[in-house]
């Protein structure tokens, strides 16, 4: 009798168990290969945080899908004649910890991410020259007329934190549809449904781990096996291992990301043009979207990715076609037949290794003696890419949603020129660009790509697949053109 | 199997052999250009045309072994080498000298052993860039121990036997007693201990290459190989060639090691 008691007793707590399991709701598991920098908008560098922090925080507008720009907090704007004069209005909105979005937060914000003492990326704010409160809304004026303003304010850096928050690298706090609950460093960030999200709408998943898993292999094993429901940005060298896997779906859209030969244009003999066009026409990059890229990538010739279509200057096929007899010709009139260089290649980026192992052979074809020096990121982030001590490199360049963004690195001036690239033409483009509105400013944008293809700071190779792979049933995936997971979107 | 000394050395010298030959046939024929990459023809299983098939960059598994050979013999030879010099040398002095000697020699041998190569190799690859010289430096320092304390411990026993006191009492010199009568007693040991380190020295110098922090692309080393494989093991499973190889060197090698010392057991017998 006894025996029976209990034995019913069990039956009901399974019951109540399994039954709470579908109360609580769903959860979802992403798998991420690096831990984030710092959560603190301003002071993070990565792509990997911006990824995450997507979801945990907002700023005034927010990025599309398509690559334009939304109303977030605020709920719309007016910009005055001159162009110099915008005027937020906020939405009735809260922050995670229960205290209303005000004005004097997003004069906070904005001030904090413009403050070269503060922010790392202060300088991407520079255009602003003032952040007021005026009645029922905030009003930024820029030093002239801006494109790419509306833009930054999507970024990361420009997320809206309370004014009263303390240390938020550890413990963000924003207005997004989830916030981080539990972080433990190298396994795994918990992120929790907001429920009091201004949009009023609920997200299908009330909890997404974002589990750390460093090698692919793992990804894709814990993928099999149920553990992991999605993998935001799978290698395309273990693609083959889920193609044809019943229950697995790999969707596989453009990154958005220019993958480039950078040429350190400042080091002879590569400040001689020629030797930079018969680098250019000794690299066949169908063979390198074969070898490298399965033959997914979509080939670039510009600085800007196709996925920037209105923008992306379609005409410069023919500027640099794959020519190794013009190249060795070319490297002959400069005295260069013996050319030797060393390829830098990082570690970490499987894809961009192989481009260059494939590169070297090729240059090798044309009598060019190549190097490899395969380095740690570390080490690639400090020679290549601070020092410019290098002869040439491949790197990815990540996506923004303006082209000024993009086009700006290759300004003398800019720090972020590690290709030592100087046209006093471009500069004045670019300066120009920025000031433009309109179909003017896409003509300004389509000069200066040109200018990119005939001049060569690098040679743009392919914007590489970005293939998500994830169990059959999760739905609602939605692809941008920044380093972002949407997990709000995402229902089973 | 007959696991007697002939059958061991045959065994022994049939493997090493082999892979002896096919490394030297390496510097003079290959079927392919073994840098040739040829994209189209990538993941070819293995066929008359490709003996052991294609990578992921069509370039020919096979030819890519014959001179993948080179990297892991001559490493594992040279650094091996330098280890047994270094770690014989001064295993002499601990084992005749005694004392001070002895004590500070055994301790610096001890702290290397607390490190293994793989250790070495990763501390070196962030001093030096990766590389050859990593791979070479820490599997020679890592053998050193092995080495020292063969000597060293031969050398005790065979230091107080009556002939080596006869020659003292001659009027021999140190050297002179220890080139001509102790080194030549310590040659069978140490040949066995060379082979032992050799199957090692190969294996430490796959891993390091697997590893990243061994030999760079585009020399193909076979640990290198095995690394840029792993990837593609269920959908080209040939591209796992180069592990059989190794595996066939160390074996052969660890077989020519225990024949010898069947043959010093049998010296040792009829003595």
């Amino acid at each position: 009798m006894y025996k029976k008691a209990s034995f019913a007793v069990l039956i009901v707590a399974t019951i109540i168990l399994v039954g709470s399991g579908c109360v609580f709701g769903q959860v979802l598991n992403i798998a991420i290969p690096q831990d984030p920098d710092s959560f603190d908008p301003v002071k993070t560098v990565a792509a990997a945080t911006g990824e995450i922090a997507f979801n945990i925080y907002e700023g005034l507008v927010k990025a599309t899908p398509l690559g334009e720009v939304e109303g977030a907090l605020a709920s719309h704007w007016t910009v005055d004649e001159t162009g110099t004069i915008y005027t937020f209005y906020l939405r009735h909105a809260l922050f995670h910890d229960g205290t209303k979005v005000q004005e004097e937060d997003v004069a906070f914000s904005l001030n904090r991410a413009r403050d070269p003492e503060v922010a790392v990326r202060a300088s991407e704010l520079d255009m602003i020259e003032d952040v007021n409160v005026v009645d029922e809304g905030i009003e930024i004026r820029l030093s002239e007329p801006n494109g790419a303003f509306i833009y930054s304010l999507s970024e990361v850096y420009a997320s809206i934190v309370p004014a009263h928050a303390g240390d938020l690298s550890r413990k963000p706090v924003g207005t997004g549809p989830y916030y981080l609950d539990e972080w433990t460093p190298n396994q795994q960030l918990a992120l929790r449904r907001f429920d009091h999200h201004w949009s009023g709408e609920t997200p299908y998943f009330e909890e997404a781990n974002f589990l750390l898993i460093p090698d692919e292999n793992s990804m894709v094993l814990n993928l099999k096996a149920g553990r992991v429901d999605l993998i935001p940005r799978l290698e395309v060298g273990v693609l083959h291992q889920v193609e044809r896997d019943p229950d697995i779906e790999v969707l596989s859209v453009p990154m958005n990301l220019v993958q480039v030969f950078s040429i350190n244009n400042a080091r002879a003999p590569f400040d001689d043009l020629r030797v930079r066009k018969a680098l250019a026409l000794g690299v066949n990059r169908p063979e390198i979207l074969i070898g490298a890229a399965w033959g997914l990538g979509t080939m670039l010739d510009s600085a800007l990715s196709p996925a920037m279509a209105g923008f992306y200057n379609d005409s410069l096929a023919e500027v640099n076609p794959y020519d190794p007899a013009k190249a060795k010709e070319l490297l002959k009139d400069a005295g260069q037949e013996n050319l030797k260089l060393t390829l830098t290649l990082p570690a970490n980026y499987p894809l961009h290794v192989q481009t260059g192992e494939l590169v070297a052979e090729q240059w090798k074809a044309l009598g060019i003696e190549v190097d490899l020096q395969i380095v740690e990121w570390g080490t690639w982030l400090e020679r290549v890419y601070t020092q410019r001590d290098y002869d040439v490199s491949v790197i990815g360049l990540a996506g923004r949603l303006d082209p000024h963004a993009i086009l700006v690195r290759y300004t003398t001036d800019s720090s972020r020129n590690f290709f030592n690239f100087s046209n006093e033409r471009y500069d004045a483009l670019i300066d120009l660009g920025i000031k433009t509105v309109g179909r003017e400013r896409r003509e300004v944008y389509l000069e200066a790509q040109a200018i990119l293809a005939e001049e060569l700071p690098g040679i743009f190779i392919m914007d590489p697949p970005q293939l998500a792979a994830m169990k059959k049933g999760i739905q609602g995936f939605k692809n941008y053109p920044t380093y972002v997971v949407d997990v709000a979107s995402l229902y089973r | 199997m007959n696991r007697g000394p002939t059958a061991t050395r045959i065994w022994g010298v049939v493997l090493v052999g082999c892979v002896f030959a096919l490394t030297i046939l390496g510097y003079f024929y290959t079927p392919y250009e073994p840098h040739e990459v040829r994209v189209l023809e990538r993941f070819q299983p293995p066929s008359g045309e490709h003996l052991l098939g294609t990578d992921h960059f069509g370039r020919d598994i096979f030819s890519r072994i014959l001179v993948g050979g080179r990297i892991s013999l001559l490493i594992g030879i040279g650094a091996v080498f330098l280890g047994s010099v270094l770690g014989t040398t001064l295993g002499l002095v601990a084992g005749y000298r005694g004392g001070a000697w002895e004590e500070g020699i055994m301790r610096i041998s001890t702290s290397i052993q607390a490190f293994p190569s793989i250790l070495l190799a990763l501390l070196f690859a962030t001093i030096w860039e990766p590389g050859i010289q990593v791979v070479l430096w820490s599997v020679s320092i890592g053998n050193i121990p092995n080495f020292l304390r063969l000597t060293r411990n031969q050398v005790l026993s065979i230091k107080k036997r009556p002939y080596i006191e006869a020659a003292r009492a001659l009027g021999a010199r140190d050297w002179r007693i220890m080139l001509r009568h102790i080194i030549p007693n310590l040659r069978d040991a140490l040949l066995v201990q060379f082979t032992v380190s050799l199957a090692g020295a190969i294996l430490v110098e796959a891993s390091l290459s697997y590893l990243g922090v061994g030999i760079q692309p585009p020399t193909p080393s076979w640990g290198r190989m095995l690394r840029e494989a792993q990837n593609y093991t269920s959908l080209a499973p040939w591209t796992l060639f180069p592990g059989l190889f190794i595996a066939v060197t160390v074996i052969g090698f660890n077989l020519l090691g225990d024949s010898w010392i069947f043959r010093r057991d049998d010296v040792l017998k009829r003595e």
